[in-house]
């Protein structure tokens, strides 16, 4: 896992929120893999860190959970976007993309100068 | 919003947790599972399958913490856990905590008992209209120790009243015993007479009908009544019925036309009035010598409310201003030169009521506030006592906190856990003391009260008592608590997990902090007894001082002529024949009677012109006076030096007589 990079704290929630956007209505193991997936396995999730979050994301409101069936009819609990928590994303994203636009002019390539 | 929501259901999170966890498990179960499957249809065999999924989980039960703690509140949690944990060792320890309980109880008790009065004598507020706006007038003369007198005739308050210029409103009342039987036993009510604008300038409403107004108050008025909210309570069980019908008191009769809010007591700390009436009304009780215009009749209090913007060197600049005149309107006429010069050196001056005008704090403020100071020793003594036995339990719980301390519990989790314990203790003590503190406030007014002068303090424990008590069961905890904590929890692991605590190499320094605790307490014991002893010496002192008569089997009893209804001329033979009967009694050795009872606090003064070569003049001619029957001597025992007392044969119609004593013949008739 060494050139993985963890996911620090206050993205994954982010992440979660989106995953649960684009997909739907899922459970915590889909979660985990689909944030893989999307990172094309550049980011590792400690699948344990995941549950503790969607707990706090639940307790906030921005997502629900109930128990469902998996696809192979297993039983798991499927957490989804609550209206807070769609709202909370856009408000997310919207600052996300301005801090990394600062960021971004901060490491712009650096002018020629003598 | 969202944060305060998500810290409401964390609470909640304490409550159910067995479900919960199930749940949990499940959740993480049906994870796993996922997982492993996943993994065998990659080709990965079951125990690779399994071991995969469970490393990538970061291990089950340290998930399983995390997800608690994010679930509950950690902090609080642990707390709890202390409390429970805390109350078990301290039953485990009956007798250790039953000693600690009681002693943390007397200490906080006594301290709240005293705080409660000192509260409602002098820091708490009167429950009227912006109290801190109200100043009390009294009155400085020119000779020393006549300084803030605060007793005033009514012509001077009617002057008062006319020229001041520097009060929004101004009153004055004065007190008075009624009594409220025609005839027979006497019941008694406190009277309150009150000047017209009293209820409208202190802006007390009332709880039924309507309170006295300056047009109550005219003279020739027929009076009216105005109850105190609980004489209501009390004598007409808060009936409505009560308004328009009449009160006796004195035998004269009045219309009841309203009752004053509830916590109004009057604004004298330490009594309380059940009927109040306007000055005027007192023209019926005083017959030809009417106190209205009375000069030298000292009945009234005056109390002023502050115009917006007026500080008190402006006030005491008027009011110093306005006195030549008040009081050269008021001199009393029947006074010698002298002492009519004197009385127009009499200047107004004030002081602030906002707390109430009282006699009662002006005696009791320095005791209360000496006896604080006793209670906060004696609470410190308790303090040492019990981080004494703390010590000494801590020698025996070392094994228990090595063993702790073992199995990697932190320093600062044993302490935390220890002072838990002490403030469980302190709590505990502060809710048995707030019961011995109601018990003991009650009983300290009850021994400042007398038969004749009754104490009436509003002991009801406001949140300035209970802000109080919580405070300093808080720092008892703390007091006691700290030292022992920090010992307790400082163990050698070695020695104490071997059981050798014999040869542990700290056990010496172990006694540096009792030396202190015991040596702290001696002092202070040694200041306490100091102080009692010098106490129980001025009360033998009191108790056995010389009055100038024996007090030994003597019975008092009052009557009241003039409200059963005996014409004047009657009285004098009415009690003759009270006399004869109580004499012809077997058990009776001598009766006498007086009109003014001694020691009682009344007084009856007057200056006399001493037919000798030099008398004296001014207050020095200032003599207590005093009518009494023949027997009144032998009654008390007083012992008549010189000549003869009075007899049977000095009647009113034989000379005119008068019995002096050693002081005054000393001072008068050089």
């Amino acid at each position: 896992m060494g050139d993985k990079a963890d996911v620090w704290q206050g993205t994954l929630a982010l992440m979660v929120l989106r995953t649960l956007d684009t997909l739907g209505p899922l459970h915590g193991y889909g979660i985990a893999r689909r944030i893989e997936q999307t990172s094309e396995n550049l980011l590792s999730v400690n699948y344990g860190t995941l549950y503790p979050a969607l707990l706090k994301l639940e307790q906030e409101g921005y997502i629900a959970s109930e128990w469902g069936l998996s696809d192979n009819k297993r039983r798991a609990k499927y957490y989804k976007l609550t209206r807070a928590g769609r709202k909370q994303l856009e408000r997310e994203i919207q600052g996300w993309g301005q801090a990394t636009a600062i960021v971004a002019r901060f490491l712009a390539p650096k002018e020629q100068s003598s | 919003m969202r944060k305060l929501r998500a810290w409401f259901l964390r609470l909640a999170g304490l409550l159910g947790k067995e479900r919960r966890d199930r749940e949990m498990t499940e959740e993480l179960e049906s994870h796993l599972q996922m997982h492993i499957e996943d993994n065998l249809q990659r080709g990965m065999t079951p125990e690779a399958a399994r071991r995969d999924a469970l490393i990538k989980l970061g291990g089950i039960e340290s998930t399983k913490e995390r997800y608690r703690d994010r679930r509950g509140l950690p902090g609080l949690e642990t707390l709890l856990q202390d409390m429970r944990y805390g109350a078990r060792m301290l039953r485990k320890n009956p007798v250790f905590t039953a000693v600690a309980v009681i002693t943390l109880a007397l200490g906080i008790g006594a301290n709240t008992a005293i705080f409660s009065l000192l509260d409602s004598v002098v820091l708490r507020f009167l429950p009227v209209e912006h109290p801190e706006q109200l100043v009390q007038i009294t009155r400085r003369g020119p000779e020393p120790g006549h300084e803030g007198v605060p007793v005033f005739t009514n012509p001077i308050w009617e002057q008062v009243r006319d020229q001041q210029d520097v009060f929004s409103g101004a009153l004055a009342f004065g007190a008075q015993q009624f009594d409220l039987a025609a005839g027979g036993e006497a019941h008694y009510a406190k009277g309150l007479w009150v000047s017209g604008d009293f209820f409208r300038t202190l802006g007390v409403r009332a709880a039924a009908g309507r309170l006295i107004t300056v047009a109550d108050d005219q003279r020739g008025c027929t009076g009216v009544a105005v109850l105190s909210y609980t004489f209501w309570q009390d004598h007409f069980g808060g009936a409505a019925s009560a308004l328009g019908s009449r009160i006796s008191l004195d035998n004269h009769s009045y219309p009841v036309i309203g009752v004053s809010a509830p916590g109004f007591y009057g604004v004298e700390v330490g009594t309380k009035f059940d009927v109040a009436l306007p000055f005027c009304a007192t023209a019926v009780f005083d017959g030809a010598r009417p106190r209205l215009d009375h000069r030298s009749w000292w009945w009234l209090s005056i109390v002023g409310r502050l115009k917006p913007g007026m500080d008190p060197a402006q006030l005491r600049a008027r009011l110093e201003l306005i006195s030549p005149r008040v009081f050269a309107a008021t001199v009393p006429a029947n006074w010698d030169i002298a002492n009519q010069k004197n009385y127009q050196k009499w200047v107004l001056t004030s002081a602030s009521v906002s707390t109430g005008s009282s006699g009662l704090r002006r005696q009791f403020e320095r005791p209360l506030q000496t006896l604080m100071g006793v209670v906060g020793i004696v609470l410190l003594i308790a303090c040492a006592n019990i981080a004494g036995l703390m010590l000494a339990r801590a020698a025996t719980r070392q094994r228990e906190m090595a063993v702790r301390r073992a199995v990697g519990a932190s320093r600062l989790r044993l302490i935390r856990q220890l002072l838990t314990e002490c403030l469980l203790l302190s709590t505990a003590g502060a809710l048995l003391g707030i019961l011995f503190a109601r018990w003991g406030s009650v009983l300290l007014v009850h021994f400042i009260s007398t038969a004749r002068d009754q104490v009436y303090l509003d002991l009801s424990f406001d949140w300035r008592v209970l802000a109080f008590t919580a405070a300093i069961s808080i720092l008892t905890a703390v007091l006691f608590g700290v030292l022992p904590a920090f010992r307790s929890t400082r163990v050698s692991l070695t020695s104490a997990m071997k059981g050798s605590l014999a040869i542990d190499p700290e056990r010496h320094a172990r006694f540096r902090p009792r030396r202190g605790i015991v040596a702290s307490q001696v002092a202070l014991s040694l200041v306490l007894l100091v102080g009692a002893g010098l106490f129980l010496r001025s009360f033998v002192k009191l108790v056995t001082l010389d009055l100038g008569f024996d007090r030994e089997n003597v019975l008092m009893m009052h009557t009241e002529a003039r409200t059963a209804g005996i014409p004047p001329e009657k009285w004098m033979a009415t009690w003759d024949e009270i006399d004869r009967r109580l004499s012809s009694l077997p058990a009776v050795v001598s009766v006498g009677r007086s009109l003014i009872t001694p020691v009682s606090g009344g007084e009856w003064d007057q200056y006399v012109q001493a037919d000798s070569p030099n008398p004296p003049s001014g207050a020095a001619s200032d003599v207590y006076l005093n009518g009494i029957s023949p027997g009144y001597f032998k009654s008390l025992r007083i012992a008549i030096l010189a000549g003869r007392g009075f007899t049977r044969q000095d009647t009113a119609t034989s000379p005119k007589i008068a019995v002096i004593n050693q002081t005054m013949a000393r001072k008068l008739l050089r």
